[in-house]
C-alpha cells in the first residue's frame, strides 16, 4: 500500500520525475551529438559518455523512491520482476551481440540501450506480478 | 505456511481493505498472505497478530515440508 505523502512533496516528485524523463531523452540525443563526430577531442567523446551514463540515474533514483513507498508485496513482486529483467536484458545483449558476429545483422547495428532496458523492466516487474497473482 | 487470517478477520467482519490499513499493507498485500502465496515478514506477521490480539503462532503455522 501506497503511503500517503502531503500535497507538496507529491508535487515535488511529480516534477522530479518530469524532469527525469526530459534527462532520459534528451540526456541520450546528447551523448549521440557529442559521441557521433569521430574526430572530436577525446574529451567531448568521453564527455558523452559521462552524460549518457549520469542521465539515467535520476531516473532510477526515481523508480527507487517509488519502490521505497511500496509495501513489502509489492516490494517482493517489483524485486522478483527486477532480476527477471536483469536476465532478459543479459540474454537480449548476448543474442544482440551474437547475431551481429554471426552476420544475421548488420555490423553496425544499434541496440537502443535504455528503451531496451526499460521495456524488459516492465516485462519482468508484469511477469512478476503475475507469478504472484496465479502462483499455487 | 498455512495461516487462520480469514477466519480471524471474518470474525471480525473486517474487509481485506480495511485489515490492510490497520497493519499498514495493500488489500493485495492481504489477499496475497491469505492465500498462501506470500509469507509476510516477521514485522508484518507481528503486527497482525497484534491487531487480532494473539499471538504470531495462534495465526501461522507450518505445513509438512516447509
Amino acid at each position: 500500500m501506497a503511503k500517503v505523502v502531503p500535497l507538496k512533496q507529491a508535487l515535488i516528485f511529480w516534477i522530479a520525475t518530469i524532469g527525469s524523463a526530459f534527462l532520459l531523452y534528451y540526456g541520450a540525443q546528447l551523448t549521440d551529438f557529442l559521441i557521433s563526430d569521430t574526430h572530436a577531442s577525446t574529451w567531448v567523446r568521453w564527455a558523452g559518455v559521462f552524460v549518457g551514463v549520469f542521465t539515467i540515474l535520476p531516473w532510477l533514483v526515481i523508480i527507487a523512491v517509488s519502490l521505497s513507498v511500496l509495501d513489502e508485496y509489492y516490494r517482493r513482486v517489483v524485486l522478483i520482476g527486477t532480476a527477471l529483467a536483469f536476465v532478459l536484458d543479459l540474454m537480449l545483449h548476448v543474442g544482440f551481440n551474437v547475431a551481429v558476429d554471426a552476420q544475421l545483422l548488420r555490423p553496425g547495428s544499434y541496440l537502443p540501450e535504455t528503451g531496451a532496458a526499460i521495456i524488459l523492466w516492465m516485462i519482468g516487474v508484469s511477469v512478476g506480478a503475475i507469478y504472484y497473482r496465479f502462483r499455487l | 505456511m498455512k495461516n487462520r487470517l480469514r477466519v480471524l478477520r471474518a470474525e471480525r467482519n473486517w474487509s481485506q481493505l480495511e485489515l490492510g490499513n490497520r497493519v499498514g499493507v495493500s488489500r493485495q498485500a492481504i489477499n496475497a498472505v491469505e492465500t498462501g502465496k506470500f509469507d509476510p515478514s516477521l514485522p508484518l506477521a507481528l503486527k497482525l497478530a497484534r491487531v487480532f490480539e494473539t499471538t504470531v503462532e495462534a495465526i501461522f503455522d507450518l505445513e509438512p515440508g516447509d
